[in-house]
């Protein structure tokens, strides 16, 4: 049994659930996918969560949690999406039926599993520093990095 | 890059909201079993300390039973190692349990989740090598005993210590490519995966 307030924990999750429901729907890509996913998710916070010292939010550490749970977690026969150097165009039938939310979201989905991980944290508010210490990037890679990923999003709402 | 950041609040605000957990959804979430690769391996690890343990109370008793110093000598090596595999599967177990430290920088904690998938395929290589060839060896010699003859028989013929030295050596091999095609076919993906990733951060 953990040594932690059970309570607690659940009122946390609880309150800031919006952390990992958002990085589910991020990665995962069907419905069975996104509450594997999501379960995976919560398993791994329950066992890290007497870890949780207070140093960060409890919101920043649930982020910590849920995206590199969803980076290491892979289901039994899945087969690992290829990578894509660029943004592939929306398809034309798809673009007509996509408003500017769902384009970004779209557009994030096409993005390698790291960057998707960047533009997710900076677009959250983070700071290239806190991005950095979080990934493990150095800050001039983060920056680096995060300039050409914009420019292709930009690139694709330009198009569209 | 406005228009992004607009429809960044937008969709964030979509996706936090497009279901909500109760504590009871939660509370049902954590109990699920979890479907991580590490967790798998976890519970090989345990598995195996079963398995060597259960060898290993096997091969004691064998080496009580028959009154052949090459067998007892044999016998009492394969405990030993079946006993010292035991040991070692129950600390990589133990480490395990404990979970890795999730929490921390992304690069970390993928290194980490690497690092214990490859220890573990080198300790399935080794257990392929070691404990697989003496274990059908010795259920051999399990069935000579139920089968009700006797093995100091086979002794009496010179041939046979040769043809099951050749047994033990041939499994070897054999064993160390079968055990390579397994992993590849089970933890092959994931590894592939982990070192993309690693590649993508560095």
């Amino acid at each position: 049994m953990p040594r932690f307030n059970q309570q607690e924990f659940l009122s946390l999750v609880e309150e800031h659930q919006g952390v990992v429901h958002k990085v589910v729907n991020l990665y995962a890509d069907n419905v069975d996918d996104r509450k594997d996913l999501r379960q995976e998710i919560l398993c791994q916070a329950w066992s890290a969560y007497e870890r949780f010292n207070g140093d960060s939010k409890f919101s920043t550490w649930l982020y910590r949690v849920s995206l590199n749970t969803a980076l290491t977690f892979l289901k039994r026969g899945k087969k690992h999406r290829p990578d894509t150097e660029a943004i592939p165009d929306v398809p034309e039938k798809v673009k007509n039926s996509l408003d500017d939310v769902e384009q970004l979201r779209w557009a994030i989905r096409q993005l390698e599993m790291v960057d998707r991980l960047l533009i997710n944290l900076h677009l959250e508010g983070y700071s290239n520093e806190d991005i950095a210490r979080f990934s493990g990037l150095s800050d001039g890679n983060v920056r680096v990095r995060l300039h050409r990923i914009k420019q292709k999003i930009q690139e694709q709402f330009v198009k569209n | 890059m406005e228009s992004i950041d607009k429809s960044w609040e937008k969709l964030a605000k979509s996706l936090e909201n497009e279901m909500h957990l109760s504590k009871h959804d939660i509370i049902h979430d954590i109990r699920t079993h979890s479907k991580n690769p590490l967790e798998k391996i976890r519970n090989m690890l345990f598995y195996r300390v079963l398995y060597n343990l259960t060898a290993a109370l096997i091969f004691g008793i064998l080496m009580l039973y028959y009154n052949i110093l090459v067998v007892q000598i044999t016998m009492g090596l394969t405990v030993l190692t079946f006993v010292l595999l035991s040991i070692l599967t129950f600390r990589e177990y133990n480490i395990l349990r404990n979970g890795l430290a999730i929490e921390g920088p992304t690069l970390d904690v993928v290194n980490d989740t690497l690092a214990v998938v490859r220890k573990l395929l080198r300790y399935e290589s080794v257990f392929t090598m070691t404990t697989v060839p003496v274990s059908i060896v010795g259920i051999f010699y399990i069935g000579v005993t139920i089968h009700g003859d006797d093995v100091n028989i086979f002794f009496e013929h010179p041939a046979f210590p040769a043809v099951s030295l050749l047994v033990l050596l041939l499994s070897i091999p054999v064993g160390y490519y079968i055990n390579k095609w397994y992993n590849r076919k089970t933890l092959g993906v994931y590894v592939d995966r982990l070192k993309k990733i690693i590649r993508n951060v560095k």
